[in-house]
This record gives structure tokens, sequence and C-alpha cells, in this order.
């Protein structure tokens, strides 16, 4: 009795520190290995996916596809004609327009700032893109093994590949790796 | 006089407190009425079609427009402006080109509507180009608008 009283303190502020420095530690591991995930393998996340205006302006009738999908030339292309862009009107004032075009320019899938995505510049003209993303080789590539009749065009919760996040969930943060897809009535890509 | 807190300064601190409190009563009192009566941002437009001629306006002719269907040239041939935000507009709509969900444009639901000037003309003059395949004339922006609000 008299020893458990006696030792009951620097019993009690040993299991604890113990304690302490097993969470700790797991805490660390878990850091520690999103750190290396992100910095092996950085993935199809687009930085820079949130740019307010960017979102306001081109991201009301679709996703703001985000900067990285497209060339430079391509987004230059789609900012001098949005007076009739896809047969809609989206046409900005100077000011705003030239605001996009800075962004756009600085964070294009042929710029420095592409990461993964610059992947989406093989096999085009760098000069001469087309100026849709679905239409682009690498894209095409990518989702080769989709039917497109069943998936796509006949899915009432698709209908085009534009629409990219009826597929992929976390599309509108700029995030677009193969373990966010779910393609609507036909359910989660494994392969 | 009364009413202002500095003007009761010299008659002591009950009445100063009681002049505070009256006056809190009455701002409170007066922000519900405000925001149920007029939108500043909406006032401003209407005063704006008035200029350009528009007598009177009518929240119940526009539901009509609203609903009203126009033929247009290319696919959809059929257009209204329910084709994107649907009849009732305490509902999220759908953008029928891109399956883009648009979230309900009805005050009552959604309190960050019509408040953006900028955001108003800009969609108003898009929308009715896609829709009348025209811009709309101030008679039917006002009439447009005040339909709007009242849902
Ligand atoms: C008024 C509506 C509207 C606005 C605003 C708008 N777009 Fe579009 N955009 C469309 C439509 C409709 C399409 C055709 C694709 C579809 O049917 O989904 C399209 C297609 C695109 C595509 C091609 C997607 C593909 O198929 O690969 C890009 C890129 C694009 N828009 C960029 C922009 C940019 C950049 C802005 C802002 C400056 C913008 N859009 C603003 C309606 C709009
Ligand atoms: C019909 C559903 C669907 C739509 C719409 C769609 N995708 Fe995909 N996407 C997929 C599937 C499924 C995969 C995985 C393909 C595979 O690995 O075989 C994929 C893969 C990708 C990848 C590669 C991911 C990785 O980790 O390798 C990128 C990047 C991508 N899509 C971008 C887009 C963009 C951008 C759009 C819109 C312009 C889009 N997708 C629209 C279904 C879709
Ligand atoms: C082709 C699709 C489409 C049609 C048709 C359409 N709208 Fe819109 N509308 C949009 C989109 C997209 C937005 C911007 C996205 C958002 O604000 O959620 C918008 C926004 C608006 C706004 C801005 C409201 C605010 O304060 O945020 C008003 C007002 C409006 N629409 C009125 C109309 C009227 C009136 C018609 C018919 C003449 C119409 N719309 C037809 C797609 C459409």
């Amino acid at each position: 009795m008299k020893l458990i009283t006696k030792i009951r303190w620097p019993l009690g502020g040993a299991l604890l520190s113990s304690a302490l420095v097993i969470g700790l530690s797991g805490f660390a591991q878990q850091a520690q290995s999103s750190w290396w995930g992100e910095g092996h393998e950085e993935g199809y996340r687009a930085k820079n996916a949130g740019n307010p205006t960017h979102i306001e302006e081109c991201g009301a009738c679709h996703i703001a596809y985000p900067a990285q999908l497209l060339p430079k030339a391509a987004w230059q292309e789609i900012l001098s004609n949005l007076d009739n862009h896809f047969d809609e009107d989206a046409s900005l004032d100077d000011a705003t327009r030239d605001e996009l075009a800075s962004f756009l320019m600085k964070h294009a899938s042929d710029s420095e700032n592409a990461g993964k995505f610059k992947k989406f510049t093989r096999g085009i003209e760098l000069q001469n893109p087309p100026i849709q993303i679905t239409e682009l080789k690498y894209f095409e590539r990518k989702h080769d093994e989709i039917n497109h009749q069943r998936m796509v065009i006949n899915n009432p919760d698709v209908g085009s590949f534009s629409q990219c996040q009826a597929c992929h969930e976390k599309a509108e943060q700029g995030i677009f790796d193969e373990d966010t897809v779910n393609i609507p009535n036909f359910g989660r890509w494994d392969d | 006089m009364l009413l202002t807190p500095d003007s009761s300064s010299k008659t002591g601190s009950s009445s100063k407190t009681s002049a505070w409190i009256l006056s809190a009563l009455l701002l409170t009192l007066a922000i519900p009425s405000y925001a149920q009566s007029a939108n500043p941002v909406v006032e401003q437009l209407l005063k704006e079609y008035r200029s350009e001629g528009v007598t009177e306006f009518s929240s119940t002719r526009d539901g009509n427009l609203w609903q009203q269907s126009f033929d247009y040239s290319k696919a959809p041939a059929s257009r209204s402006c329910t084709s994107c935000h649907g009849k009732d507009i305490r509902q999220k709509g759908l953008h029928i080109r891109t399956q883009k969900e648009i979230k309900p444009l009805a005050p009552s639901i959604n309190p960050s509507r019509l408040t953006d000037e900028k955001q108003i003309r800009k969609w108003l003059k898009r929308n009715c180009k896609w829709t009348l395949g025209r811009e709309c004339s101030p008679q039917e922006k006002g009439d447009l608008l005040l339909w709007i609000q009242s849902q």
C-alpha cells in the first residue's frame, strides 16, 4: 500500500510521457509520409485552382477549368473570342480579361507552374493547339478506356467529356487523380 | 434631437441611457422593414430604367416573361429563362448546355442574389441575348428583376 503511494506519481508520469511519445511519433510519421507522398509523385493537382476572379468569371457556366490544362496559345485564343465562346456570350471588360490572361499564362500547361499537367502538352502544336481540353491527345489517351456512348453521351448524369466534375469528384479543387474518379451510374474506377 | 445620444449629455446619465436604448430599438425595428421593402441595388437599377422612359413596373407581367419560350436558330431551338434556372427559382437550376448546377436565384433562399450591380447587369445582358436573341428592354429588365426579387 505504502509503496504504491510512493511510486504513484513517478509511475503516472512515466506512463503519461510514454503515451505522449508514442502519440507524437505517430503524428510525425503521418506528416512525413504525406510529405513524401507529395514530393515523390505530385499527382494531377492544379495549384492555384482557387483564383477568385477565375472562379467567378470562368466558373459560372462550367467548372473553372484549371489553367494547367491548356497551353498559353489556347488561353489566348479563348480570351480573344469571349463574345462568341462556344456559342455563348462570355464577354468581359478589358481589365478583368487582362487579369485573367496573366493568371492563365502564368499557370498554363506549357509554363513552369504546370507540374504533372505538363503531360497535357504531349503531341500538340504549341503554337496552334486545340482550344478544347477534350480534344488534346493526352486527354484522349487518358480516357480511351471509357465507353463514350454508354458512360458519357447516354449517361444522364454526364452528357459530355467537358463535364469533368461529373466523374472527377474533386475537379472543382483542381484535383484529377485516378483515385478520385467515380463515373455516375457505373461506379468507382478500378483498374 | 431627443434621440441623438450627444444631445442628452447635459441632462444626466439616465436619460442618456434611455436615449441609447431608444435609438437601438428604432434601429432594430428599421432593419427588417428595410430589407423587406427595397433592395437598394434593384432600386437603383429601376431608377435608371425609369429615366429611360418606363412608367410602371409589374412583377406579375413578368412571371410570364420568365416562362415564355422563344424560338432560336440554333440548338436548343426553344429557349426560356427556365431552361437553366427552372420554373421555381427557389430550387436550384441546371445549365442546359453544360449540366452545371446553378444556385437558386430567389433572394428569399439565397440572400446574396441581386446584391451586386455588376453581376446583375452582366447576366441580364448575356441571358437575355441567349434566351430572346436580343437584349431585354428597360421595361422587361425591370419587370424581371421585380419578379425575381419577389420570390
Ligand atoms: C456564359 C457561359 C460561359 C462562360 C461565362 C464561360 N464559358 Fe467556357 N464554355 C461554355 C460552354 C457552353 C462551353 C462548351 C462546352 C460544354 O458544352 O460544356 C465552354 C467550353 C469551354 C472550354 C472547353 C472545354 C472542353 O470541352 O474541353 C474552355 C477551356 C472554356 N470554356 C474556358 C472558359 C474560360 C477561360 C472562361 C472565362 C473567361 C469561360 N470558359 C467562361 C460556357 C461558358
Ligand atoms: C465519364 C467520366 C469522366 C469525365 C467526364 C472526365 N474524366 Fe478524366 N478520367 C476518367 C477516368 C475513368 C479516368 C481514369 C482512366 C484510367 O486510368 O484508365 C480519368 C483520368 C483522368 C486523368 C489522369 C488521372 C491519373 O491519375 O492518371 C486526368 C488528368 C483527367 N482524367 C482529367 C480530366 C479532365 C480535365 C476532364 C474534363 C475536361 C475529365 N478528366 C473528364 C473519367 C472521366
Ligand atoms: C443558358 C443558361 C441560362 C439561361 C437560359 C438564363 N440564365 Fe440567368 N444565369 C445563368 C448563369 C450560369 C448565371 C451565373 C451563375 C450564378 O450566378 O449562379 C446566371 C445568373 C443570373 C442572374 C444573376 C443573379 C445574381 O444576382 O447573382 C440573373 C439576374 C439572371 N441569371 C437572370 C436570368 C433571366 C432573367 C433569364 C431569362 C431572360 C435567365 N437568367 C436565363 C444561366 C442562365
